[in-house]
C-alpha cells in the first residue's frame, strides 16, 4: 500500500509524461502481480459505482477532524476535490500499517460494499488511522475508496489465468494504454492551443451552423 | 454614544485619528507606520515613514534613498500626538513588525503578516497582550496546516539531489523578500550544490547580510559567463521569472515553487511547476486560532484574506469579531510583484 501511495505520489510530482512513466515502470517491475493488477486498475481511472455514499466520508471526516460543516464547505470550496479536502483536514497519526495493495484492497474496501454502515465507518476511520499516510498519500487512499466492485476483473483474472501470461498481456494491454492516453492528450492540448491562438470558437461556429 | 474606534479604515488606509497616522496606508499620506516592506503594505510617497530598526534596510531598499524613515527598536515607546505606539516582531520576515496603539487605557495591536514558526532571517513573532487585535487571515483555512519545516526544508534538499543526479539545474520560485532568504538559510546545512540568485533576490540578499543576517554564499545568475554548466546548481527567483526567457539560460531544469498555496495540489497544478512546497512565512490555521487567543483581545478584526472564514470561526468561539476591508494582499496566489522586484536582466 505505501509502495503505491509512494507511485502516486511520484506521478504527481512531475509534469513530465517520460518521468511518470519511469515511476510507473519502476513499480511494475517490482510489484507483485496482484498489487500491479489493482495498480493498473487504479491507474486507469475507472470510475465505478461508489462503495460509500460521498456524504457519509464527508461525514465522517468532520468527525474525525472536529471541523464544523459549513468550514468543511468552505474548504470543500477552496481545493475543488473532496477526497483531498479530507486528506488536508485529517489530523495526522503516527501509527503506520504497510499491508500490500492487493491484501488492503480484497480484504478491506471490496468488503465495504457488503456491510452495514457502522462497520463501513470502522473499517475507513480505521483505515484513515492506521494507513498513517502523509496528505497526498491519503488522497489517493481516499479516491481508492470511490472504487467500487466492478473491479472484480482484476480481481478475479490472476486467479484464472497463469500468472506470467496474465503479467505480461497486462503489462501490453497498460502500456497501449499509457501510449495511447498521452499521445491522446498531447493531441488535445495541441488543438486545444491552435484553437486558441487562432481565436475560434467552436461553439459559436456549431451554434451559427 | 458608543466610544469611537481607535483605528478605522479610511480610503487611504488603516487611521488613527487621535494620532493623525496611518498604518500601511494604500495610499500616500502625511505619516505612514509600516508593518514591513512587502509590496502591499509599504507603499512609495508617502512623506514621512516610521518602522523598525530591522526593517529600515529593505524599507529604504523599496522606498528609496530619499526617504524620510524613522526607525525604532522592538518594544521601545513613542508617543505620537498623545497615542503610545511601539514595534514589535511578527515574525513575518525580516524587520516585520506588529504595531500596538494604545490610547486612554485601550490597546490595539495591528499583525500586518505574521507567522509563529522559527525563522532563523528575522527576529521572532511575540504576542502583545491588547483589547483589539487586527489579524491578517491569508491562509484562514482548516485546510492549511504547515508541516514542520525541517521536512519541508528535506524535502526540498532531496529533489535538489535528485535534479543534481539527473544532471539538470533546480529553480525554486519564491518571494524575493524574505522567503528567498529563508529559503537560503534554511538549505545552507543541506545544501547540494552552489545557490545562485535572480537579480531581485541578490539585491535583498546584500540588505539581509548587512542586517548582520548570515546567508550562504550566492552568486548572481546574470553575472556567470556563458557555457556554465548549471547541472547540480539551485536558482532562486522570484515568481515572476516562471516562464520567461531569463530561465533559458540554464538548460534542463526542474522548477518548483515554494508557497503556503502549495498545500492544495489544483494550485500547484495551475502554477505548473513540477513540484510545490508548502513553505509559508504566514500563519496556518491552528497557529492562526493560538496567536488570537495568546493576545487576549475581546474583539478581532479580520483583514487581507479568507476574512468571512475566520470571522465566523471566531464568533463561534464566542469572540466579538468583525471583518476589516484593506487593500493589503498578503501572499497572493497570483503573482503580486512590487515595483522594483522583477529586475529584467
Amino acid at each position: 500500500m505505501k509502495r503505491f501511495a509512494q507511485l502516486f505520489t511520484e506521478i504527481d510530482a512531475t509534469t513530465r509524461t517520460t518521468e511518470k512513466v519511469e515511476a510507473m515502470s519502476r513499480y511494475f517491475t517490482s510489484a507483485n502481480p496482484g498489487d500491479a493488477a489493482w495498480a493498473v486498475y487504479f491507474l486507469s481511472g475507472g470510475r465505478p459505482k461508489r462503495l460509500v455514499p460521498v456524504r457519509r466520508l464527508a461525514d465522517w471526516a468532520m468527525e474525525e477532524s472536529g471541523v464544523y460543516d459549513w468550514l468543511f464547505e468552505e474548504s470543500y470550496h477552496a481545493v475543488g476535490d473532496l477526497a483531498e479536502t479530507i486528506a488536508l483536514l485529517l489530523p495526522d497519526s503516527s501509527s503506520s500499517s504497510d499491508e500490500p495493495l492487493h491484501v488492503w484492497v480484497e480484504r478491506k474496501l471490496l468488503r465495504i460494499g457488503t456491510v452495514g454502515e457502522e462497520e463501513q465507518k470502522a473499517i475507513v476511520l480505521e483505515a484513515w488511522r492506521s494507513l498513517a499516510l502523509r496528505a497526498y498519500d491519503r488522497a489517493a487512499l481516499s479516491c481508492l475508496l470511490k472504487v467500487g466492485l466492478s473491479a472484480a476483473w482484476f480481481w478475479a483474472a490472476p486467479t484464472i489465468v497463469p500468472a506470467p501470461f496474465f503479467q505480461l498481456v497486462g503489462l501490453g494491454i497498460f502500456m497501449a494504454w499509457v501510449i495511447g492516453l498521452v499521445s491522446a492528450w498531447r493531441l488535445a492540448t495541441d488543438a486545444h492551443h491552435l484553437r486558441q491562438r487562432l481565436g475560434i470558437d467552436l461553439r459559436r461556429r456549431s451554434a451559427r451552423a | 454614544m458608543p466610544q469611537k474606534d481607535l483605528l478605522r479604515a479610511t480610503e487611504h488606509g488603516l487611521y488613527c485619528e487621535a494620532g493623525d497616522f496611518h498604518i500601511d496606508p494604500w495610499i500616500p499620506v502625511d505619516r505612514a507606520l509600516i508593518t514591513h516592506a512587502h509590496g502591499d503594505h509599504a507603499r512609495w510617497g508617502s512623506r514621512a515613514y516610521a518602522c523598525s530598526t530591522e526593517c529600515e534596510r529593505v524599507l529604504r531598499t523599496r522606498m528609496g534613498p530619499e526617504a524620510n524613515i524613522t526607525t525604532y527598536q522592538w518594544g521601545s515607546r513613542t508617543t505620537i500626538n498623545g497615542v503610545h505606539v511601539s514595534f514589535h516582531p511578527a515574525g513575518h520576515i525580516l524587520g516585520s513588525a506588529q504595531i500596538r496603539v494604545e490610547h486612554r487605557g485601550e490597546t490595539w495591536v495591528v499583525s500586518g503578516d505574521y507567522k509563529t514558526e522559527p525563522d532563523p532571517t528575522c527576529s521572532a513573532f511575540e504576542p502583545v497582550p491588547c483589547n483589539v487585535f487586527v489579524t491578517e487571515s491569508t491562509f484562514g483555512l482548516p485546510i492549511y496546516r504547515w508541516e514542520p519545516q525541517s521536512e519541508t526544508f528535506s524535502a526540498i534538499a532531496e529533489w535538489w539531489r535528485s535534479n543534481r543526479e539527473a544532471g539538470r539545474a533546480s529553480v525554486i520560485f519564491a518571494y524575493a523578500l524574505g522567503k528567498a532568504q529563508r529559503l537560503l538559510a534554511g538549505l545552507a546545512p543541506n545544501a547540494q550544490g552552489n545557490f545562485y540568485t535572480h537579480g531581485a533576490v541578490e539585491r535583498l540578499n546584500r540588505d539581509y547580510r548587512d542586517g548582520g543576517i548570515t546567508l550562504p554564499p550566492t552568486t548572481y545568475a546574470a553575472s556567470v559567463p556563458k557555457g556554465h554548466d548549471w547541472t547540480g546548481a539551485l536558482i532562486i527567483a522570484p515568481p515572476s521569472a516562471a516562464g520567461s526567457t531569463w530561465l533559458r539560460r540554464f538548460g534542463q531544469v526542474s522548477t518548483a515553487f515554494a508557497s503556503g498555496w502549495m498545500r492544495v495540489r489544483g494550485a500547484r497544478r495551475r502554477r505548473s511547476v513540477d513540484r510545490g512546497f508548502a513553505l509559508s512565512d504566514h500563519v496556518d490555521w491552528p497557529a492562526l486560532m493560538n496567536a488570537i487567543q495568546a493576545t487576549g483581545a475581546g474583539r478581532v478584526l479580520v483583514t487581507h484574506g479568507y476574512r468571512d472564514t475566520v470571522v465566523r470561526a471566531l464568533r463561534e468561539q464566542g469572540l466579538d469579531a468583525d471583518t476589516l476591508a484593506s487593500r493589503w494582499e498578503g501572499e497572493t496566489e497570483e503573482d503580486v510583484v512590487a515595483a522594483g522586484e522583477a529586475i529584467p536582466e
